[in-house]
């Protein structure tokens, strides 16, 4: 295990040493206390308003963790022969995405960290100042939404190792991880849609059938409505977090495996 | 120390490399000599298992240690966070790595800063350090290990894998720089369209003997 612990913390060190991560954490700390201006033009229901900019902003700091950060990590791994000097070390491949994936994991967690601890303290300014229209305790409910929302986030890294595994290198990985994050956010959308009792009543059942597989076989990557839910103090019951938790969980897995799968086979020139 | 019978790599049906054969012993240095996209870097990457050979059979008696040709080293890193790694991970003592970054001659001002602050010279030296570091491999693949240093550097480096080569290390070095092969080696191959063509012995190290082999080189062109 030493030669994994030891690359895991390698790549925690140089990601977390980099002026984009920096940068995007610097941002993560400052962005909840700016988006109080654009709260405080809306009259009512504050403390929601707020919580709901918070996690688009978290979205969007999640993204460009994965876009700016994460991808160009093993895109240049790969193409600028990095690997070639951490694989000799020697360290088998299977080792060596293992403990990339997971520095990079471990990676997410401080940024994201200090991203949910500004946003509680902000929501919970905001229901200081206008109690009236902010809801007790917000602060707590979004640090837990928001926590679950790393869930989907997991399973996009580990699509982008997939990527990345099989890429030749940084403009492949990119439009394959662009087409992948695209097609996480819309399809979820259109397959609910197709699933309305209103269309549903005027398909074919095959079709029905058909479509509602397809939206439970899928990952739903984008799936920020449950943890949105508990960042609104809707905690759903625990059996769904469960499901969440697990379907996000083998969706990590499977990508996983299936990066190591390829990255065993692929010749690294 | 390195066996190779009859290695070749093929990319869709073209052959990068064919039929390599022969043998490194313990304490001997071979150069890989060969003008750009001869098979070098393809006989070498197959040797380590980097690229999967389509044929032929590699046996190498202990874990092998590579310098690459110029790779890009993680920026936001030090030399001594790269080499402690190297220590971490084969469970070593992490003072091997101040001892290789010392022996590599790396300036030790320059151990802790980040290697995007580093020179092309300071970056080859560590990577010669990371060849070092631990000195328990008993193989060692050289891709141009001389890339970037001034003479007074390539001298230096030169020396220290004749030491590593009397200790009984075997070596295999591409260079494009036909002298220092000639200093080091005492076998080179000449490997021309994926196939070595000639092998040489050096006897006299001189530079006499490295304009015959340029002469060899450019008649197999």
């Amino acid at each position: 295990m030493n030669d994994i612990a030891a690359l895991i913390r390698l790549t925690l060190r140089e990601l977390l040493h980099q002026r984009a991560y920096i940068l995007l954490t610097a941002v993560a700390l400052l962005i909840p206390w700016l988006l109080i201006i654009p709260m405080s033009l809306f009259l009512i229901d504050l403390g929601k308003v707020l919580s709901d900019m918070l996690f688009a902003a978290e979205h969007v700091l999640l993204s460009c963790f994965l876009f700016f950060i994460a991808a160009p990590l093993m895109a240049r791994d790969i193409e600028q022969k990095v690997c070639h000097l951490l694989l000799t070390v020697p360290l088998k491949r299977s080792r060596y995405i293992i403990a990339r994936f997971g520095g990079t994991a471990l990676a997410i967690l401080p940024m994201l960290l200090l991203f949910l601890l500004s946003s509680c303290a902000a929501l919970e300014v905001v229901a200081h100042f206008w109690p009236v229209y902010v809801k007790a305790g917000i602060g707590l409910s979004f640090l837990l939404g928001g926590g679950m929302l790393l869930l989907p986030y997991l399973s996009l890294l580990g699509l982008l190792y997939l990527i990345s595994t099989a890429s030749s290198g940084g403009a492949e990985t990119l439009v394959f991880l662009l087409s992948a994050w695209l097609l996480s956010w819309s399809v979820p959308p259109v397959l609910a849609a197709l699933q309305q009792p209103e269309v549903n009543a005027k398909i074919p059942d095959w079709i029905s059938a058909l479509i509602t597989a397809i939206d439970h076989i899928l990952p739903h990557l984008s799936s920020g409505r449950l943890a949105l839910d508990i960042a609104h103090q809707h905690i759903p019951p625990g059996i769904q977090l469960g499901a969440y938790t697990l379907e996000h969980l083998a969706y990590m897995l499977i990508t996983l495996i299936l990066a190591i799968m390829i990255f065993e086979r692929r010749d690294l020139t | 120390m390195i066996h190779i019978e009859g290695l070749g790599k093929s990319y869709g049906g073209q052959w990068a490399l064919r039929h390599a054969s022969f043998q490194i012993r313990s304490g001997e240095a071979v150069g890989l000599l060969g003008a750009n996209g001869a098979g070098k870097s393809t006989l070498i990457k197959s040797m380590l298992g980097l690229l999967k050979p389509t044929e032929g059979t590699v046996t190498l008696a202990s874990d092998a240690v590579y310098l690459p040709e110029q790779p890009q080293l993680p920026e936001t890193l030090s030399p001594l966070a790269m080499l402690r790694f190297k220590c971490r991970a084969r469970g070593w003592a992490q003072t091997q790595a101040e001892t290789a970054l010392h022996e590599a001659g790396l300036a030790q001002q320059a151990w802790n800063r980040p290697l995007r602050q580093c020179s092309k010279g300071m970056r080859q030296r560590v990577l010669i350090a990371w060849c070092l570091c631990g000195g328990h491999e008993k193989v060692m693949l050289l891709d141009e290990p001389m890339s970037g240093l001034d003479a007074l550097g390539r001298a230096e480096v030169l020396s220290l894998f004749k030491q590593r080569r009397e200790s009984g290390a075997a070596i295999m070095m591409c260079s494009h720089i036909v002298p220092d092969m000639v200093r080091l080696c005492s076998r080179i191959l000449l490997i021309s369209g994926g196939v070595i063509r000639e092998e040489v012995t050096i006897r006299e190290h001189s530079l006499s003997e490295a304009e015959i082999l340029e002469k060899k080189l450019a008649r197999w062109q």
